[in-house]
């Protein structure tokens, strides 16, 4: 038997114990990876400079903040999101328990990405966690030195059967996905996003996958353009490009073009000093093979700000490139990099259209103070999310799902969205063995009769909240005839025991909770 | 064939018209008007196929339909409308929403079953979410099929939900195309082939499965009423339904009573000989009742057995004392075979379940309160009924679907409508208050300086403000 496959089953025979099911187990386990991510702060930066050469400031900010954010709000809203949930019932239903309750799968892969490996591989186990699972934990091998951190750490701190992290390359990968899983929750690429699919087909196991593209960034001409470029050259350049939901390309008319390139470079001056490559907050490219693809992006486009490079450092400097158009080598795949292409267009239908032609992005960004614009591109254009005025921030509101669309995924996460997705919502209908009366319309032998009543009871659409109302009020009426009748006004004998078998009957409508 | 139709459905949904809710409300009411009109047609054609009876039809499938399509139509425009969420410190002054759009062209694979409620009950989810959707019915289920192709293009638009009729040839034609969405309702071994399709091109999918669904009586419940609803749900449509009760575990000592209460009910609904009953149906086709038959041999039934090819007939039939590696416990019987295997108590049956597939349902038919809520506790399927069968399916409030072998995705209702639209995040922010940012930008030392006052004075009031108004709106 593979190592893969022994961790699997060892995960799976954790599972079936039951020790995840009760909530306290589960929010022990979030607390230890809570107390993981502070006590091990130095080791976490240290792994992440040596990866991507970020700054320990910009691995608080961009990894290990969001990380701490989503396990405190899992901790603090778990029973919440655990319990059982009401829904509306109908005539047919109404005495009857009627709820989804969710649950766990089973054992889930998480399998990490590197550019942001400590999020995008911990946020997802932070829902699995919560959910009640276990997970098998594969990081990317590009980002050696976090991998193996996490390898070494991580079971330190979490249950290690439950919780195993498995490194490894292509081959390791390839055989983890061979196993039988109950969820499988992938972030990388679209290529191998269709294989991680395929797989998962051969089981039946659903999957979550976070994928990319190419986000446009259409910056109207009449906004604040210096504002806008400050964010962009921000949401941009952090990481060094390489961030799925990064501004990939800029859409503008031709008349504003020079004055972005300029704004674009004045930003790039106060974040990153006029040398980049000795500044800490400027990182790098994650690996040669990645150097060398994204030089060769820039192929046959003209540098308006930039283009310098090292290759012993795979540093490549803040780069911004003008008069792109749709068929340049940039604008080919998704960059991935610090190449802010721009591409001229006459307005923003032209930029709706040009955006529509291809593959539906992560993001689409849109930089106005036209409130109608914005609403239109949003109507006319489609994407995993959109951003308007401000780049990259919409990951931090967990109550919005994060996820893609066509090509950039299909899923999404984040805060509550982890736990359901990573759940079972599961129907649960409560009824009792009585009122069997009533289920003689659905028996055979059939008759015309019988079928009407079917078609009142099934059809006829009870809010139970207005009967509810109704009951309420019919109640106080039949008080307030009542208190009438105290007051001085006779009632004979039968309309007062009518009055109070009224007030009886819908008291008891109204309290037991239609 | 299969891509023109595509090609058309593409076009028509890229010009917009499913855009506006006005469209999607002409759609259904035309849908609507469908069932109505043509119930006549509709039954027909069933009774044809599976010999469905002419009760049954409105009560299985057309009512069902109709209280989907009358739910969309009643809560479209607030299904459609942006659902602001809560919003965090920093988008305070921000709109903050999820808006739900159409993914585009969505692929309908119909089941023989219930050939028109599993083909059109997505089809009202994927208009009311604005898709276009190409319908492929079931080839088997052949009169509903030939009748559905020809009456949608009479009161739906013919470009964006055209019908495309045939067999495994066409549907694998169909599977190679693009679709932004793909929703297959039939068996597991075709399910995993349908996603293995859709993954190439990065297509999510709804798979409506099947699987065993065990039903455990308990020794000390009401075990007449809950062999009356027993046999109602699994001789229905002779027992071809994904969410009929497969099987029955109970202890001995009630399984001859559970056996004397489902003949009582057996004589109860379909007489003497159910053959002659117009209630009760017949099996598909010839494959599938050599198949069900073939479970059967070697065991000799206490009830029923009785069969006629040349009708494709099967009488109700239960089985006794089954054991769990018979045949007929090895795979989904679809068909009026129910096995009685006899477990040690509720422990014992729990385990079963266990030991096998994530089933479609779960049914529990057991007074005791406690007993019942550790069953669900400890067991997984796509839904739970206690004390009834299969009614879960008629609440459109629960989301209808399997976990596992049994599936994934859910419909009904608003889960239809959801399944079927991109649930686009929208963060619209304002290119003022640039300052706030600043403890972003790098160089990444200057935000101490700046922010000091802010950080330990201003922000934390703000923060307990914000929580305390949050909490008062509720």
């Amino acid at each position: 038997m593979s190592r893969e496959q022994l961790v699997v089953q060892r995960a799976r025979k954790s599972f079936h114990t039951g020790k995840t099911k009760p909530l306290e187990y589960r929010v022990h386990q979030l607390k230890s990876l809570l107390r993981f991510i502070s006590d091990r702060r130095r080791d976490i930066a240290d792994a992440v400079k040596r990866d991507l050469g970020k700054s320990e400031h910009g691995t608080e900010l961009f990894e290990t903040l969001g990380l701490e954010g989503e396990i405190k709000l899992a901790i603090e809203k778990l029973s919440e999101w655990a319990a059982p949930r009401p829904v509306e019932k109908n005539l047919l239903t109404i005495t009857d328990e009627v709820y989804v309750q969710p649950e766990p799968l089973g054992v889930v892969l998480i399998i990490g990405a590197w550019n942001y490996p400590w999020a995008v591989t911990l946020q997802p186990l932070v829902g699995a966690i919560a959910a009640g699972n276990a997970a098998v934990i594969k990081p990317s091998e590009v980002s050696s030195h976090s991998a193996k951190v996490m390898e070494e750490l991580l079971p330190q701190y979490l249950d290690k059967d439950l919780y195993p992290v498995v490194t490894g390359g292509v081959s390791e990968t390839q055989e983890l996905l061979k196993q039988r899983f109950d969820h499988i929750f992938y972030t990388g690429s679209s290529v191998v996003g269709k294989l991680v699919m395929e797989a998962a087909a051969r089981h039946l196991t659903p999957v979550t996958l976070e994928l990319g593209g190419k986000s446009p960034c259409y910056i109207d001409k009449n906004c604040d353009i210096t504002v806008a470029c400050r964010r962009i050259t921000w949401g941009k350049f952090v990481n060094c490009g390489q961030t799925c939901i990064a501004p990939d390309y800029v859409l503008c008319e031709p008349s504003v073009q020079s004055r972005v390139v300029e704004e674009i470079n004045k930003s790039i001056k106060e974040f990153y000093t006029d040398n980049p490559k000795t500044f800490e907050d400027y990182g790098r490219i994650i690996n040669q093979r990645h150097f060398k693809r994204v030089m060769s992006l820039m192929e046959g486009s003209t540098v308006a700000v930039g283009g310098d490079s090292d290759e012993s450092q795979c540093y490549i400097g803040p780069t911004v490139l003008k008069d792109v158009t749709g068929e340049s080598k940039v604008m080919k795949e998704e960059i991935f990099g610090p190449l802010l292409p721009i591409i001229t267009v006459s307005g923003v239908e032209e930029a709706i259209q040009f955006i529509n032609e291809r593959e539906k992005p992560l993001v689409v960004y849109v930089f106005s103070n036209d409130n109608k614009l914005i609403k239109r591109v949003i109507a006319e254009t489609s994407s995993g999310a959109l951003l308007a005025n401000d780049c990259l921030v919409h990951f931090t509101v967990s109550a919005l799902p994060f996820g893609g669309v066509g090509n950039s995924g299909m899923g999404c996460y984040h805060g509550r969205h982890s736990f359901d997705q990573l759940s079972h919502l599961r129907s649960c209908l409560i009824k009792q063995l009585k009122m069997e009366g009533i289920n003689s319309m659905r028996y055979p032998p059939h008759t015309a009769k019988k079928l009407g009543w079917a078609r009142f009871f099934l059809l006829k659409h009870v809010n139970v909240c207005r009967l509810r109302r109704m009951a309420l009020l019919a109640m106080f009426t039949g008080l307030a005839a009542f208190v009438v009748q105290v007051k001085g006004v006779k009632y004979s004998s039968p309309v007062q025991i009518g009055i109070k078998s009224f007030v009886l009957v819908s008291g008891m409508l109204y309290f037991t909770g239609i | 064939m299969e891509r023109q139709a595509l090609q058309r459905a593409k076009e028509a949904f890229l010009s917009g018209r499913t855009r506006p809710v006005e469209f999607r409300l002409q759609q259904l009411h035309a849908l609507q008007r469908m069932i109505t009109e043509k119930e006549t047609e509709i039954s027909t054609a069933l009774k044809q196929d599976i010999n469905r009876s002419q009760y049954d039809t409105p009560l299985l499938e057309l009512i069902g339909i109709e209280n989907e399509i009358k739910l969309a139509i009643e809560k479209l425009a607030e299904w459609a409308a942006p659902r602001p969420v809560e919003k965090n410190l920093l988008t305070i002054s921000d709109e903050v929403y999820i808006q739900p759009e159409p993914l585009g062209v969505v692929l309908i694979i119909g089941a023989w079953n219930y050939p028109w409620a599993v083909t059109l009950q997505p089809l009202v989810g994927a208009i009311a979410a604005g898709n276009a959707a190409v319908v492929k019915p079931s080839e088997l289920s052949e009169y509903s099929s030939l009748l559905l192709r020809a009456l949608l293009p009479r009161y739906l638009d013919k470009e964006l939900y055209p019908v495309v009729t045939g067999g495994v040839s066409e549907t694998q034609e169909l599977l190679k195309l693009r679709f932004d969405h793909v929703f297959y309702t039939g068996g597991s071994t075709v399910g995993k082939l349908v996603m293995e399709a859709a993954a190439r091109h990065l297509t999510p999918v709804t798979l409506e499965l099947g699987g065993k669904s065990p039903c455990y009586i308990d020794k000390d419940c009401d075990v007449r009423i809950a062999c009356r609803r027993i046999t109602w749900g699994k001789f229905v449509n002779c027992g071809q339904t994904c969410i009929a009760p497969d099987y029955i575990l109970c202890e001995p000592c009630i399984q001859g009573r559970v056996v004397e209460c489902i003949r009582q009910t057996l004589l109860e609904f379909y007489g003497a000989d159910p053959k002659c009953s117009p209630d009760y149906s017949r099996i598909i086709n010839q494959r599938h009742f050599n198949r069900v038959m073939g479970l059967m041999e070697g065991y000799t039934p206490v009830v029923g057995g009785q069969s006629d090819a040349s009708q494709r007939y099967i009488a109700p039939t239960v089985l006794k004392d089954v054991p769990p590696h018979s045949r007929m416990m090895q795979e989904e019987i679809f068909g009026p075979l129910l096995p009685i295997v006899t477990v040690s108590d509720m422990d014992d049956a729990i385990r079963f379940i266990n030991e096998r597939e994530k089933p479609l349902a779960l049914y529990i038919f057991c007074s005791d309160k406690k007993a019942v809520k550790r069953m669900i506790e400890e067991t997984s399927s796509g839904g739970v009924t206690v004390n009834d069968v299969m009614m879960h399916y008629t609440l459109s409030s629960l989301p209808f679907g399997g976990v596992g072998q049994s599936g994934m995705g859910r419909y009904h209702g608003k889960h239809t409508f959801d399944q079927l639209s991109h649930q686009r995040a929208c963060l619209v922010r304002s290119l003022g208050m640039e300052r706030v940012n600043l403890a972003r930008y790098p160089p990444q030392d200057r935000q101490t300086y700046v922010l000091n006052a802010e950080v330990k004075i201003f922000l934390p009031m703000l923060h307990m403000l914000i929580t305390l108004a949050t909490h008062l709106h509720g």
